[in-house]
């Protein structure tokens, strides 16, 4: 069943072409159906008795739910509603692809244990300690602030927050069910600011958790704003380097979160010429997401490249980004620029 | 078709583009039987089925259509290119089932040559994108529909169409220098390299608005214009639509505006309304001159002038600068015109001495139907005579398809037929397609032999976009 604020936007949505130049899987693709306003009219069929839910189960899941439509949109519709009500209506039937199916099944057994050897009053939750991108990404951070003289806390296994469950299933007991663990894990620890390196996290932290009772009692911090205040404090000591450098905005950070300047001072700070590529800021191209990866490797490929080609055109040697997500996937992408984490790289310069 | 034989083409099909380009899921086809036309819109909202292609099928490169078309030619099977799928006019819908081939892999960037000022690119990649490619280097195609972010390459150059700031930069069809169409029979033909020339008819205006019925567009290069350095914005209030169309004609014998809209009076009353608080009679106007920035000091002020010789008034830039800034806020839901209302466009371009007479003459044909409002403007203007936008709407049209589409198509009937009698055109620039091709006829008459001529010649067995555009 889905909401009705999920059929008000798919009436809206079944007939509207003016997102589709920003849809990163429909412009990798170039199929029809990776479009919002193909699956919303796939699913107003389906209210009508034209379509049948078989049909279009797989279509679903080919979206990064990256948002980029809905902050296009003039009057404010979100087709991300619809697609994540979707998926949890496809799933409940049992209609998931197997692969999705798989998945789903992988992340609800996901456990943690949010013990910490040490006690601070900052706990960094990384979000990603099960990639490598995610784990290299930690131990930079980690590195960054013991050099600058932070005391921190970390848990060796952390308990998922939810976020890649949320994306497969939308809200249910089971996402319900992980965040809640998550949630029940930082408040024991006592930490009174959490520094948190997935963007995804972070968003769910902050926007999610307390639409569901689970106000966390410590700052949300992001990794990149955190970053950004240890350089104002004058506590990084950054070698300055040159060479011409894109920052891609991850979109949950970008879009969501709405944070596009503290990365890009940091990147300044190394000495790197910013260039900008069109789709950057609010307007970030999403690099496929992990999500679309682990279950759609192809799709997600095509969109990494479409990313890489966007920072090769104009003229960038490198391609930054804040994600532990995005580096993982743009890195599997094959292009002449180098993608590089930012945490990573200032680790490096300093 | 029965399946074995069915099966057997699909294979051949893979076998070209491969098996992961060539579809025959039920979502697919949905997605691509419903277009802009709001008959296919109107078909989904009351849950009818609209016709659709029995295969989707994806190429990548011009040869891969160009083989496509050669198996589709030799089992004579239909054809429909699609790009946007955007069109208001069903001119990419698969009314007779066959292969549908979704233009959208051919985004490529071919060539950006600097020098000559142009760009070089596959028909199938979105408008937008394109765009930005050149804004990257700090040009611009200079071509700004409302459907800027919807459709492609290819599927303007099909249906020639326009875009806000065509009285200065033109239409289209003056933008591009060159196409590539894949034909029927494995042949790619090419346009001449440049547009403007003196050896023979130009192939080039053969194959730009031909809306996929002789083959498929599959590459294209486009001018390139330095964005300019100033964009300002001017409002007038004239005492009627024949002062302003006047205003309009003269102005262009001293400069070229990018943007003039001159407004009816029913338009006008609630635009004033907007500005000024208050209603007031007559025709409203917006103009805008760009380029380089003393230039365009001398453009606005002999505008002022022109337009206080003929007893105008004038509204500032506050109008022009908020329109500008929030023109495709109106093609969104919520603001653009939707279901449940019926409504159309009926654009179309005539002379000066013309266009008066078939405002008036739609007018009074458009508002004989009950419980119709008529809406209109003149944009697009030339030296002879200018674009009139006329649009009808019906708040409460008939519940039964089948009752609605009969009063649609009689709608059109009756308007183009009232257009054609006082010297227009069956369309500006939304196309043919399916809903105008019953009138190709009736503009053309025995002229529409040397258009058959060349169908034949290029789609000898009627493949290509059957239905569409008369033919």
């Amino acid at each position: 069943m889905l909401s009705g604020k999920a059929l008000d936007i798919i009436r809206a949505c079944r007939f509207c072409w003016m997102c589709r130049h920003l849809c990163p899987v429909g412009l990798a693709t170039g199929r029809e159906v990776n479009t919002p306003r193909a699956k919303a009219l796939l699913l107003d069929m389906e209210q009508k008795g034209s379509s049948a839910m078989q049909e279009y189960a797989e279509d679903m899941f080919h979206c990064c739910l990256c948002a980029s439509c809905a902050e296009n949109c003039e009057t404010g519709y979100d087709p991300t509603v619809f697609i994540r009500e979707a998926r949890r209506k496809i799933t409940a039937h049992g209609l998931a692809p197997q692969a999705v199916a798989a998945l789903i099944e992988q992340y609800i057994a996901e456990e943690g244990s949010p013990a910490s050897a040490e006690q601070a009053e900052l706990l960094l939750y990384s979000g990603a300690q099960d990639t490598e991108a995610g784990r290299e990404m930690q131990k930079a951070f980690g590195s960054l602030l013991e050099k600058a003289g932070i005391a921190y806390m970390t848990w060796e296994k952390e308990p998922p927050d939810g976020n890649r469950l949320y994306d497969l299933i939308g809200e249910t007991a089971e996402v319900r069910q992980t965040a809640q663990k998550c949630w029940e894990g930082i408040c024991a620890s006592g930490a009174k600011r959490v520094v948190v390196l997935n963007p995804s996290s972070a968003r769910m932290f902050r926007q999610e958790y307390p639409l569901w009772g689970l106000k966390i009692p410590a700052e949300i911090v992001t990794a990149t704003s955190f970053a950004a205040e240890l350089l104002h404090e004058g506590r990084l000591h950054i070698k300055k380097t040159d060479g011409k450098a894109a920052y891609h905005d991850p979109c949950r950070l970008a879009r969501d979160l709405e944070e596009t300047e503290p990365a890009r001072e940091l990147i300044r700070a190394m000495g790197y010429e910013l260039c900008e590529m069109i789709q950057s800021g609010k307007l970030t191209k999403c690099c496929g997401g992990v999500v679309l990866d682990a279950h759609s490797p192809d799709i997600s490929k095509l969109t990494a490249e479409s990313r890489l080609s966007d920072a090769e055109r104009i003229g960038a040697g490198m391609l930054i980004t804040a994600c532990p997500g995005c580096t993982s996937v743009l890195k599997k992408g094959a292009g002449k620029v180098e993608v590089k984490n930012l945490f990573v790289l200032m680790d490096e310069h300093t | 078709m029965n399946d074995f034989m069915f099966q057997m083409i699909r294979c051949e099909l893979e076998d070209v583009v491969g098996r992961e380009n060539v579809s025959t899921t039920e979502s697919d086809k949905i997605s691509h039987s419903i277009d802009y036309f709001w008959l296919s819109r109107l078909w989904e909202d009351r849950s009818r089925l609209m016709p659709m292609a029995d295969v989707i099928v994806y190429p990548a490169s011009a040869e891969e259509v160009s083989k496509i078309l050669l198996i589709a030619d030799y089992y004579k099977i239909p054809v429909f290119p699609w790009g946007g799928g955007a069109g208001s006019q069903g001119g990419a819908l698969p009314i007779k089932g066959g292969i549908l081939l979704d233009m959208k892999r051919m985004d490529k960037v071919i060539d950006f040559d600097e020098k000559s000022m142009t760009i070089t690119a596959e028909a199938g990649i979105n408008f937008m994108q394109l765009e930005w490619f050149a804004n990257e280097k700090g040009y611009s195609l200079m071509h700004y529909p409302s459907s800027l972010t919807c459709s492609t390459l290819g599927g303007f150059l099909a249906h020639n169409g326009i875009g806000v700031l065509s009285t200065k930069y033109g239409k289209i069809d003056d933008m591009c220098l060159n196409v590539e169409m894949a034909v029927p029979g494995g042949r790619i033909m090419k346009s001449a390299p440049v547009p403007k020339h003196s050896s023979g008819p130009s192939i080039l205006h053969m194959f730009i608005g031909s809306e996929g019925t002789l083959g498929v567009i599959t590459q294209a290069t486009m001018k390139l214009f330095k964005r300019p350095e100033v964009r300002k914005f001017r409002a007038f209030l004239f005492k009627d639509v024949p002062t302003g169309l006047a205003f309009g004609r003269d102005l262009q014998q001293k400069f070229k505006p990018s943007i003039m809209r001159l407004y009816n009076e029913e338009e006008t009353k609630s635009i004033i309304k907007g500005i000024l608080g208050v209603e007031k009679e007559g025709a409203f106007m917006n103009i805008a001159v760009e380029g380089n920035a003393e230039i365009v000091e001398i453009e606005e002020r002999i505008a002022l002038e022109m337009c206080k010789e003929r007893g105008g008034v004038d509204l500032g830039s506050d109008y022009g600068e908020k329109w500008w800034d929030s023109r495709v806020t109106f093609f969104y839901p919520d603001h653009a015109l939707d279901l449940p209302k019926m409504f159309g466009t009926l654009d179309t371009v005539s002379t000066y001495t013309n266009i008066e007479k078939i405002y008036w003459a739609l007018k009074e044909t458009i508002e004989a139907f009950e419980g119709v409002r008529f809406i209109a403007h003149f944009s697009h203007w030339y030296e002879w005579g200018v674009m009139v936008y006329d649009r009808f709407i019906i708040d409460n049209p008939p519940e039964d398809p089948e009752e609605a589409m009969r009063l649609h198509n009689q709608i059109w009937n009756a308007g183009i037929r009232a257009i054609l009698e006082n010297g227009g055109m069956v369309n500006d620039h939304h196309g043919v397609g399916l809903k105008l091709g019953r009138f190709m006829k009736e503009q053309y008459g025995e002229n529409m032999s040397l258009f058959r001529a060349l169908k034949k010649e290029l789609d000898p067995n009627g493949i290509m976009n059957p239905f569409k555009l008369g033919l």
